[in-house]
């Protein structure tokens, strides 16, 4: 159970604090956002990338 | 003394600066301190409305959010209204005195209100940050629409295992 959900749960928190950060700060606040949104398109093009 | 007074999601500030002691003291009756100076900061579309007798600009109004609107077009003027009927409110002080004499929070909903609008539109952080939400566009396009097509592709199959083998006629 927790090793299926570690990794959404992990894409989870960075997605939801890149959009509040890049929300409320600015400057390198910006940059982490993108980071943190930017987790899961990340995944999914490794996970691609892995499958075919 | 300076109050820093209603920031909002535009960030507009209104300072209203109090006039000395000795001018308080021969205009000001009981109510608090007389304004001197209201200094408003904000975008082209915010205009004050104008002004009562005695002075008296804000009106109850908030300039914020939703420009300068009189408290009677806000949507929050049941919460405004509330204040005014009660005679000992600072609503009423002000309408009696002409005077700013008390500055009233944003409630929380209107703080939520303001910072739900970036979200919505997707307008901040950045050209790298609305180029991300493009992509997780389209990938939940892409997931929506395979699974429309798993769904049909199965019910097709489905159908043509359960349909009977036409009869030939004789």
């Amino acid at each position: 159970m927790r090793r299926i959900f570690l990794v959404p749960a992990i894409l989870f928190v960075a997605s939801a604090a890149g959009l509040v950060v890049a929300l409320i700060g600015d400057g390198a606040w910006n940059a982490a956002g993108w980071l943190g949104v930017g987790l899961p398109i990340a995944a999914i093009a490794w996970g691609w990338a892995r499958r075919s | 003394m300076r109050v820093n007074w209603a920031a909002s999601a535009s960030a507009i500030a209104i300072v209203a600066a109090t006039s000395s002691n000795a001018h308080a003291q021969e205009q000001a009756p009981a109510a608090g301190a007389t304004v001197d100076e209201l200094l408003v900061t904000g975008g082209s579309q915010v205009t004050l409305p104008p002004a009562y007798a005695g002075g008296q600009v804000a009106r109850c109004a908030r300039v914020g959010l939703f420009g300068a609107l009189d408290y009677m077009d806000t949507p929050f003027r049941h919460h405004q209204l509330h204040r005014e009927a009660d005679p000992q409110s600072a609503g009423a002080q002000r309408a009696r005195t002409g005077s700013l004499d008390a500055v009233s929070p944003m409630p929380w909903y209107v703080k939520a209100l303001s910072l739900s609008q970036p979200l919505h539109f997707g307008g901040y952080g950045g050209l790298p940050l609305k180029i991300v939400w493009g992509v997780l566009d389209v990938v939940t396009i892409v997931v929506a629409g395979s699974g429309v097509w798993l769904w049909v592709s199965r019910r097709r199959s489905q159908c043509r295992a359960l349909a009977p083998v036409p009869a030939v006629a004789e």
